[in-house]
C-alpha cells in the first residue's frame, strides 16, 4: 500500500477522525481510560460508598453524608488506568489479498486507542512475531503509527500463531487488550494460541478477515494447488463434489473459531474484504467497544 | 501400401507435435490457495483418484494417437485385397409385386435401401449405375462416380404397375462382354431361377417387411348379355403359397354402386375361375376382393379390377339374293352371340356380301366382301379360267381378317386365274402366284370401294356348310368395319393396344387414369392408326379416336405378381461390400476417438 493512497492519505485519516468522534460519543466522551475496569480506586467515575478506615484518603470522605448521619463514609471511584492495545496484524503470505483491508482495520482501532491516550503496540504475525509499531501513546504518534502499519509487508514461510502468542506472552506480562487481525487459517490451529493469551490474563478480541477466495471454490477440473505460504503443491482434479467439500471445510473451520471464542469469552468479529472497514469499526463500537 | 512407406513414416513424425500438444493440454492450471491444509483434508480420502487421473491421461494420449493413425490410414484410401473394384450396375426390379408391403416396408423400399448401401461405396475408382427392370430394362442413371447423383436418382424411383418379364433379362445377358469391368446386381423379389439371369449377374433377393401374404385377381373379363340388360362376368383369383384357406367375397359394383356380392373361398395357389351374371347394361364395372380374416394383404393393387361393358355397335351387313340362306346364317350366328354384326337391308348397310355376278350396289362406295368371281367383275382387271386345285399360301401373315381361319387348309374351289388392278394387296395366293384372297382399298377419286375378295365359290365343295365360312365372313366384316381389334373389357397392365375405332390415316389420343389429379395432370398420348400404346397403370383410360370417344380399362392381372414369394428369409445370393468406403469409416472412427478424447479433456477442465 503506497503512502499516497494508503493509511496516511488525508481522506483515510478524515474517516479515522470520524470514527474517533463516534468512539467518544459511544464510550462516554472520556478520552483517558476509556475502558472501564472492575477495580476500584482513584478516578472520576463514581462507583460506590464504603466505611472509612484508618489510612483511607481523607479527600474521599463524603462530608454531606457525615453531616446527616455522623458517619465517616468515603466515596469509591472506578479505577481509571492506561490500557495497552496490542494489535497482532497477520502479515503472512496467505493474507496477501486481504492485507490492505486488515491494515485499515488495525490502523483504525490503533488510531482510536491513541486518541484515547491508550498505549498501542502493533506486531506482525507470521512465522514469528515482528514489531511493526513500537509501544507508543499520545496523539503525536498517530502519523508514525499509520506510516509503520502502511509499510508493513507480507513475510514469513508458514504462519505460526502459537509461536507468536508465546512470544507475545513473554514480552507483555502486563495485562493488555490483544487484537489479532487475521484470517485465522492457521494450519496448526488457533486454540492453543488463544489459550495462551487468555492464560496471560489478556483481554482478547479476534477480528477475522477473509475474502471470497478463502470461502468459495470456483476451481474446476485439473489444477495444481500451491500453498501460498509453504509452496507445497498438489495435482488434483476438482469436481463439484470436491469444491463443495472444500467450502464445507472452511465453514467448519470458521465455526470452530466461533465456538472457541465463545467458550473462552473472547470477542469475535468475522468479516470479509467486501465490507467497508469503517462499517466494521462502527459495528464494533456500537456493540460496546472491544469488550467480549 | 506398406507401413514402411514414406507416407506412413512422415505420418509417424506427426505424432511428435501431437504428443507435445497433448502434454500442454494435460498440464494443469497452477492455482495458489490460502488454505492448503484444508484442501489436504478434502483430498485425503481420495488418494485413489491420482491413479485414475494418470490412467486417464494415458488413455487420452492413446486416443489421440489412435485418431492420428485412423486419419493416416483414411488418407491412404485403403482397399481390402479381396474387394471387387469393378463398376457396379444396380438393377432394381420395379414390377408391381415389389409394391407388396405396408408403408415404407415394401419390397421396393427394401430394394432401394439395399441399393443405397451398395452404391454408397462408389468412389473415384469405382463407378455406379442404376437401372430398373420389369417388362423391360430401363437405364435410370448411367455410370458415374458421384454417389450423390445416384442417391438422388434412387430417391426418385417409383415402382411400376408392370409385370416382371423374364425376356427383359436378355438385355442383361448382353452385358456378358463387360463382365471384367462391370458387375451387375439385380435386386428383386422374384425367384432368381425364373428370371433366367446370366451366371455372372448377382441377385439379391428382397422382401417386404410385415405382411407378405397376398391374394388378388389374376384374370377377369366381362361381356354384355345378348339382351343388353345383364352382364356375364368372368374372373379368377389366386393367393400366395403360404396363405391359409379362408373365405371372402367379391363385390361387383357398377358406376360405384354394388350390384352383386359373390362369396369366394381362397387357398394357396390359383382358384377355379368363376363365371357369373349380374343385372346391368353398358358401363364401368368394378370387382373388388375382400377377405373375411384379412382386411388387407401385401399388395392391394390386385384386389380391384375395373371393366368396361361397351354399348353394342354392330356392323350392318347386307347379303346377296343368291345363296341368301347361307350368307344370312353366317351373319346371324355372330349377331346373336357377340353382336358385332347385324343383318340389314342394303340401303342401310355398312358392308355388303356379294357374289361376283351381283350387280353393283346403288352406293358405289359401299364396302364389300366378295366371293365367286365371274369374268367382267369390277374387283379384278381380268378374270380367266378356273384353277385346278390351287394350294393356298399366305402372303400377309397374321392379317386380322384371316385371324381365326386355317387358310392353308382351305380348298378354294371355284377359284379363277385373275390379274389385279392397281390398289390391291394380295393376302393369299396359290403356288403359281395366282391371287386367292386380296384386299382393295378405296383410293381418292376412285369409285371402286374397299373390299375383300375371296377367290372361291362357297357353294361348291360344301364350303357353305363348313364352320369356317361364318368365321371367314365375320373376320372380313370386322376388318372392313374397323372392328378387328375389338377392345377387351379389361387389359392387364403392360398390354400394348391399338386405339379402337381408328381407321387408316387417322390418329387419336389416350388419356391415362388420373389417379393423382391434385398433384399432376394425367398424361395424354397421341396415337396413330396401327400404333400400339402400352397401358402402364391400372384404371380407366379415356380414348378420343377422331372425335369418337370411348374408354379402355387396365388392371393388375398377373399371376406371377399376385402369387408373391412368401418366404420369410430369402437367401442373399451375392456378397458385396456395403456402406461407405473404408477411408470414410476410418475418418468416422477418428472423429469418434477425438470426441472421446475431448470428453476426457472436458472432465480435466471442468471436473
Amino acid at each position: 500500500m503506497s503512502s499516497s493512497a494508503g493509511l496516511t492519505d488525508p481522506a483515510f485519516i478524515r474517516r479515522l477522525e470520524s470514527l474517533s468522534l463516534l468512539a467518544r460519543r459511544v464510550l462516554g466522551g472520556k478520552l483517558q481510560a476509556d475502558r472501564r475496569t472492575n477495580r476500584k480506586g482513584m478516578g472520576v467515575q463514581f462507583a460506590d460508598y464504603a466505611e472509612y478506615n484508618i489510612g483511607d484518603d481523607h479527600r474521599a470522605i463524603d462530608w454531606r453524608v457525615f453531616g446527616r448521619l455522623e458517619q465517616l463514609i468515603i466515596k469509591l471511584f472506578e479505577l481509571e488506568e492506561d490500557m495497552t492495545l496490542v494489535v497482532l496484524l497477520d502479515t503472512s503470505r496467505s493474507m496477501a489479498s486481504k492485507l490492505d483491508h486488515a491494515k485499515r482495520l488495525a490502523a483504525a482501532l490503533a488510531y482510536i486507542a491513541l486518541q484515547g491516550l491508550d498505549q498501542v503496540v502493533v506486531y506482525g504475525l507470521s512465522d514469528k512475531l515482528q514489531t511493526i509499531v513500537e509501544p507508543c501513546h499520545g496523539r503525536a504518534k498517530l502519523l508514525p503509527m499509520l506510516r509503520a502499519i502502511d509499510t508493513a509487508e507480507s513475510s514469513g514461510v508458514d504462519s505460526d500463531f502459537d509461536a507468536c502468542c508465546r512470544t507475545l506472552q513473554a514480552r507483555h506480562r502486563r495485562r493488555a487488550m490483544v487484537l489479532p487481525v487475521s484470517d485465522f487459517l492457521f494450519p496448526t490451529g488457533f486454540e492453543r494460541g488463544l489459550g495462551l493469551l487468555r492464560y496471560s490474563n489478556h483481554e482478547v478480541f479476534c477480528l477475522q478477515v477473509q475474502d471470497d477466495a478463502d470461502r468459495r471454490c470456483d476451481l474446476r477440473g485439473d489444477a495444481d494447488l500451491e500453498c501460498v505460504e509453504t509452496g507445497q503443491r498438489r495435482r488434483v482434479t476438482i469436481t463439484p463434489t470436491e469444491a463443495a467439500a472444500y467450502e464445507r471445510a472452511v465453514q467448519d473451520w470458521n465455526e470452530s473459531l466461533r465456538t472457541a471464542c465463545v467458550r473462552a469469552g473472547t470477542g469475535l468479529v468475522s468479516t470479509t474484504t467486501d465490507i467497508a472497514f469503517d462499517d466494521i469499526i462502527q459495528r464494533i463500537l456500537r456493540r460496546g467497544g472491544l469488550v467480549a | 501400401m506398406s507401413l514402411l512407406s514414406p507416407g506412413f513414416l512422415f505420418a509417424a513424425v506427426l505424432a511428435l507435435p501431437l504428443v507435445a500438444i497433448f502434454l500442454l493440454k494435460v498440464r494443469p492450471r497452477r492455482a495458489p490457495v490460502t488454505a492448503y491444509f484444508l484442501w489436504d483434508r478434502v483430498f485425503v480420502e481420495k488418494q485413489s483418484s491420482a491413479f485414475f487421473r494418470k490412467l486417464r491421461d494415458v488413455l487420452s494420449l492413446a486416443l489421440l494417437l489412435l485418431a492420428l493413425a485412423a486419419c493416416v490410414f483414411a488418407a491412404s484410401r485403403p482397399v481390402p485385397t479381396d474387394a471387387d473394384d469393378r463398376d457396379l450396375l444396380v438393377v432394381i426390379d420395379d414390377s408391381v409385386s415389389m409394391t407388396a408391403g405396408v408403408g415404407n416396408g415394401s419390397a421396393f423400399d427394401a430394394a432401394k435401401a439395399e441399393a443405397r448401401g451398395l452404391l454408397t461405396g462408389i468412389s473415384d475408382e469405382r463407378r455406379g449405375a442404376i437401372a430398373t427392370m420389369s417388362d423391360a430394362v430401363r437405364m435410370q442413371r448411367f455410370l458415374t462416380t458421384e454417389p450423390a447423383s445416384l442417391r438422388k436418382q434412387l430417391d426418385a424411383l417409383e415402382p411400376s404397375w408392370l409385370p416382371t418379364d423374364a425376356s427383359a433379362a436378355t438385355v442383361l445377358q448382353g452385358l456378358d462382354g463387360f463382365a471384367d469391368s462391370l458387375r451387375t446386381v439385380v435386386l428383386t423379389d422374384a425367384s432368381p431361377e425364373t428370371l433366367g439371369l446370366p451366371d455372372d449377374v448377382g441377385v439379391i433377393s428382397v422382401a417386404a417387411s410385415g405382411e407378405r401374404d397376398n391374394a388378388g385377381f389374376i384374370a377377369a373379363d366381362l361381356q354384355l348379355g345378348a339382351d343388353g340388360d345383364e352382364v356375364i362376368i368372368f374372373f379368377q383369383l389366386a393367393a400366395s403359397a403360404s396363405l391359409a384357406e379362408q373365405s371372402g367375397e367379391v363385390v361387383v359394383s357398377r358406376d360405384g354402386r354394388a350390384i352383386k356380392i359373390i362369396p369366394v373361398t381362397l387357398a394357396a395357389g390359383e382358384a377355379s375361375p368363376i363365371i357369373t351374371t349380374a343385372a346391368g347394361g353398358p358401363g364401368v364395372y368394378q370387382l373388388e376382393l375382400a377377405l373375411d380374416d384379412r382386411p388387407s394383404d401385401a399388395m392391394p393393387s390386385d384386389n380391384r379390377v375395373q371393366l368396361i361393358a361397351r354399348e353394342p355397335q354392330p356392323i350392318r351387313v347386307a347379303v346377296p339374293p343368291a345363296s341368301r340362306f347361307f350368307f344370312e346364317n353366317a351373319i346371324i350366328a355372330f349377331e346373336q352371340s357377340e353382336g358385332i354384326v347385324r343383318l340389314t337391308p342394303e340401303v342401310r348397310a355398312d358392308i355388303r356380301l356379294e357374289r361376283g355376278s351381283d350387280v353393283p350396289p346403288a352406293d358405289a362406295r359401299l364396302g364389300a366382301i366378295v366371293f365367286a368371281l365371274e369374268p367382267g367383275s369390277r374387283w379384278a382387271a381380268t378374270v380367266g379360267d378356273e384353277l385346278a386345285a390351287p394350294i393356298p399360301r399366305i402372303v400377309a401373315q397374321n392379317h386380322p381378317a384371316l385371324r381365326f381361319i386355317p387358310i392353308e387348309s382351305l380348298t378354294f374351289t371355284g377359284a379363277r386365274a385373275v390379274t389385279l388392278a392397281t390398289g390391291t394387296a394380295v393376302l393369299v395366293e396359290d403356288q403359281a402366284g395366282n391371287p386367292l384372297v386380296w384386299q382393295r382399298r378405296a383410293l381418292p377419286g376412285d369409285d371402286t370401294p374397299s373390299g375383300l375378295v375371296f377367290n372361291m365359290d362357297p357353294s361348291r365343295g360344301d364350303f357353305f356348310l363348313s364352320p369356317y365360312f361364318p368365321l371367314l365372313v365375320r373376320g372380313a366384316t370386322a376388318y372392313l368395319g374397323g372392328r378387328s381389334d375389338e377392345p377387351r373389357a379389361v387389359f392387364p397392365t403392360g398390354a400394348a393396344v391399338a386405339l379402337p375405332g381408328l381407321t387408316p390415316d387417322q390418329s387419336g389420343t389416350i388419356t391415362n387414369p388420373n389417379t393423382n389429379a391434385a398433384e399432376t395432370p394425367a398424361a395424354v398420348r397421341t396415337v396413330a392408326f396401327g400404333d400400339r400404346t402400352p397401358l402402364t397403370e391400372p384404371g380407366i383410360y379415356d380414348i378420343d379416336a377422331s372425335g369418337i370417344e370411348s374408354q379402355l380399362a387396365a388392371a393388375v392381372l398377373h399371376r406371377g405378381e399376385t402369387i408373391t414369394n412368401a418366404a420369410t428369409d430369402l437367401p442373399q445370393l451375392v456378397e458385396l461390400a456395403r456402406g461407405a468406403p473404408w477411408w470414410v469409416k476410418l475418418a468416422a472412427v477418428a472423429v469418434l476417438l477425438l470426441i472421446a478424447e475431448e470428453a476426457l479433456y472436458h472432465t480435466r477442465k471442468v471436473g
